[in-house]
């Protein structure tokens, strides 16, 4: 895919399986028009700032919507989470934390960061799939851009 | 060390007291030592009283003498006799006249008599030397009657009443017989005596020489007095009545010196002495004041003495006490460090306990920190790494039941079913298992919590997630708690959906909720009418996943009684359970009343 394709969604997500499991819950609900999967923070990060590999991408292209996971290796989630919302070309993206963690300083923490929306992630697939369904229909969908 | 600081002590009590002895001591010594140096100065005067008194006397004896002797020339004399006898006879003789008066002028010239004067037997003035109309009675009516006048004898001290002055003469018979005829050889005492007697030996203003006689009852002063120039033969004092006076000792004889007060009444320190072959008696004396004068000096050097005594003993004894003083000081200083070295010892001691208490509790808290953190780090991998492989199993499986749903076949649709739902199980405990560490973890928010409407709410919740609304909730008055609000209702709501759902197969849904006082603790107690369980396996009621029912008999973990117990005890209270299987079971529950 070339690196200035828009796309909808920027998938951040280290665990394979999760991903594979999100990218198919997405499938279901047919949501998976332009989405592209990063596996950690500084990825991310290089994706959305343009630097690494995605050098001379245009950065105002930003996604319509990220899903980022809190516990990444090198650069965390809420690191990710900070960088995006402070720099003014990304501020405006909308954010939805995906995560196992029910920790209830995790989801202060990220909603204080300037997170659009924190989801727990079911176990039970069934509900995860309810729960993207939500999410994508939300902000892909419903949600203006400003 | 106490014995040597109270025998100091006592000795600095004694200071004042001995201090005072030495002071008297000293002042007495003083005294006495001006005592007696006063008495010694007074003894002195009388012996130089004495001295003078003794001298006077004696010169006086022997003036007496001499002038007895002047008189004898002529006692006897037969020369002057016959020519007297001639003249007698014969008035006109001038030859007899002019003899006679050779022997009288040569007497005249010889010694500094007044007057000698040649009376006839008669008792007329016949001759006079040096001439001069002359009268003296007493002396005419001794010549008119010469009574025992037989040798030369003395006319002692008399007034002449014609010229009222003091005379004292030599009387001399000229012949034998009856009336022998007289020859007076007259002294005025102020030329011939006085001078002599007021003459002292050394210069001084009070001392004086007395010339006293006895007259019956009474000592007469013969010479003018010092203090008294007419006193001669004028003043004179009753002895009995004056028995202090200096001259009135005379008539008793006593020749030592004393002391008494003298005509003017004044203290003297007198001698006396009397007179050989006289009547009279010298009294020597000097004013006591003079005395005591002349020892003024001495008194001011003992004064002083004593002055400097004393000061030297007051330094002494401020010395003595500084150094007393200074040596308790030493002692109470060293008794001081003593217990000062004690002290720093044990509070020496005491710091070392507070640091390695510090220290520990330090060295705990640390470790309390570390453990805690590392809690909270394996909830977390709990949570999250534990869990994703859950949801790997669970989605993949649910993948394969849909998308390979006609290769499975029954039997393994049913595979799969069991796999998903021991997955749910797993999720399901390890969710309890992060609910207890939470609870254990979590900051309890303390406040005052109305805990009917909280059991209330409590039971509303759980009725209608347990479809159990047919339930009677005798709910009574429940006393308020201070407790953390979030904690509570989840108390509450284990609680109650336990009861609940230990009920729901027996015949009575009732569930009774009651409270009450018991000492310093509010007691809270829920009972149900359900399956109930065995006394004996109380202890495992509250242990973690510990379930006294089988798994296919009731739904659940086994988890929330274990939670309650947690929440109760980090309140400070406690959770226990009564029950008998089959008859229902009844928990209760405490915490610490706080007003």
């Amino acid at each position: 895919m070339d690196i200035n394709t828009a796309v909808d969604i920027l998938l951040v997500e280290d665990n394979p399986n999760d991903a594979e499991l999100t990218l198919r819950a997405l499938k279901k609900n047919k949501l998976t028009n332009t989405i592209i999967h990063v596996h950690d923070g500084e990825e991310a990060l290089d994706y959305l700032f343009a630097k690494g590999k995605f050098t001379g991408r245009n950065i105002s292209a930003s996604p319509r919507l990220m899903l980022l996971d809190l516990k990444l290796p090198k650069v965390d989630g809420l690191e990710v989470l900070k960088a995006v919302k402070a720099d003014p070309r990304t501020a405006m993206m909308p954010i939805v934390i995906l995560t196992t963690s029910r920790e209830e300083s995790d989801m202060m923490r990220s909603y204080s960061t300037g997170a659009n929306s924190y989801i727990v992630k079911p176990v039970d697939f069934t509900k995860f799939i309810d729960s993207v369904k939500e999410i994508g229909f939300y902000w892909l969908l419903l949600n203006e851009a400003p | 060390m106490i014995d040597a600081r109270t025998s100091f002590k006592i000795r600095k009590l004694a200071n004042p007291i001995l201090f005072s002895a030495i002071a008297l001591l000293i002042i007495a010594l003083g005294l006495s030592f001006l005592c007696l140096q006063e008495r010694g100065l007074r003894k002195q005067a009388g012996m130089e009283m004495q001295a003078v008194a003794a001298l006077r006397a004696k010169e006086l004896s022997e003036w007496h003498l001499a002038r007895l002797a002047d008189g004898r020339v002529f006692d006897r004399n037969t020369d002057f006799a016959d020519t007297y006898r001639t003249l007698l006879s014969d008035p006109s003789n001038a030859a007899a006249k002019g003899r006679l008066l050779t022997w009288m002028s040569r007497f005249h010239e010889q010694y500094r008599y007044n007057r000698l004067l040649l009376f006839s037997p008669d008792g007329e003035l016949m001759l006079c030397i040096p001439e001069g109309n002359i009268d003296d009675p007493a002396l005419s009516a001794l010549a008119a009657a010469p009574v025992g006048l037989d040798s030369v004898r003395f006319k002692d001290f008399y007034r002449n009443t014609s010229d009222s002055r003091i005379y004292l003469s030599i009387l001399v018979p000229i012949l034998e017989g009856i009336n022998p005829g007289l020859l007076a050889m007259r002294m005025d005492p102020e030329q011939s005596l006085y001078p002599s007697l007021t003459r002292w030996p050394y210069l001084s203003s009070s001392p004086e020489t007395l010339l006293v006689r006895i007259e019956g009852a009474d000592v007469a002063y013969l010479n003018p007095l010092r203090f008294d120039p007419h006193a001669a033969l004028r003043l004179r004092f009753n002895i009995a009545e004056n028995p202090r006076l200096p001259a009135a000792q005379a008539s008793s004889g006593n020749t030592m010196q004393f002391s008494g007060l003298d005509y003017r009444n004044v203290p003297v320190i007198a001698a006396l002495s009397p007179v050989e072959a006289s009547p009279w008696f010298v009294v020597t004396k000097i004013d006591l004041a003079e005395v005591e004068q002349n020892n003024q000096g001495t008194r001011i050097m003992v004064l002083a003495l004593v002055l400097a005594l004393l000061g030297m003993e007051a330094v002494g004894f401020l010395m003595l006490s500084k150094h007393w003083q200074i040596k308790v000081l030493a002692l109470e200083a060293e008794e001081a460090a003593r217990l000062a070295d004690i002290e720093a010892r044990n509070s020496q001691a005491l710091n070392d306990i507070n640091a390695k208490l510090e220290e520990t509790v330090e060295h705990r808290t640390a470790e309390l920190k570390t453990s805690n953190a590392e809690l909270e780090a394996f909830a977390y991998s709990v949570a999250h790494d534990l869990r994703a492989p859950l949801r790997s199993i669970d989605g993949f499986s649910s993948i394969l039941q849909e998308e390979y749903e006609p290769v499975l076949g029954e039997e393994g649709k049913r595979l799969l079913r069991i796999i998903r739902e021991s997955n749910r199980t797993m999720d399901e405990l390890i969710s309890n298992l992060l609910e207890v560490s939470r609870v254990s973890r979590v900051e309890l928010k303390m406040s005052m919590v109305d805990m009917r409407l909280l059991a209330l709410k409590a039971f509303k919740q759980c009725a209608e997630a347990e479809a159990a609304a047919d339930f009677e909730f005798a709910l009574g008055e429940l006393p308020m708690a201070m407790a953390d609000d979030i904690l509570m209702e989840r108390v509450w709501v284990n609680l109650l959906s336990n009861a609940i759902k230990y009920s729901m197969r027996s015949p009575v849904h009732r569930i009774e909720i009651r409270g009450y006082l018991q000492d310093a603790m509010t007691v809270y107690v829920v009972k149900d009418h359900g399956a109930g369980f065995d006394q004996r396996y109380v202890d495992k009621l509250f242990g973690l996943f510990q379930r006294l029912h089988h798994s296919d008999g009731f739904k659940g973990s086994g988890i929330g009684l274990s939670i309650i117990k947690r929440i109760i005890e980090r309140h400070g209270g406690t959770a226990w359970a009564e029950g008998q299987l089959g008859q229902g079971a009844t928990f209760y529950f405490s915490l610490p009343r706080r007003e």
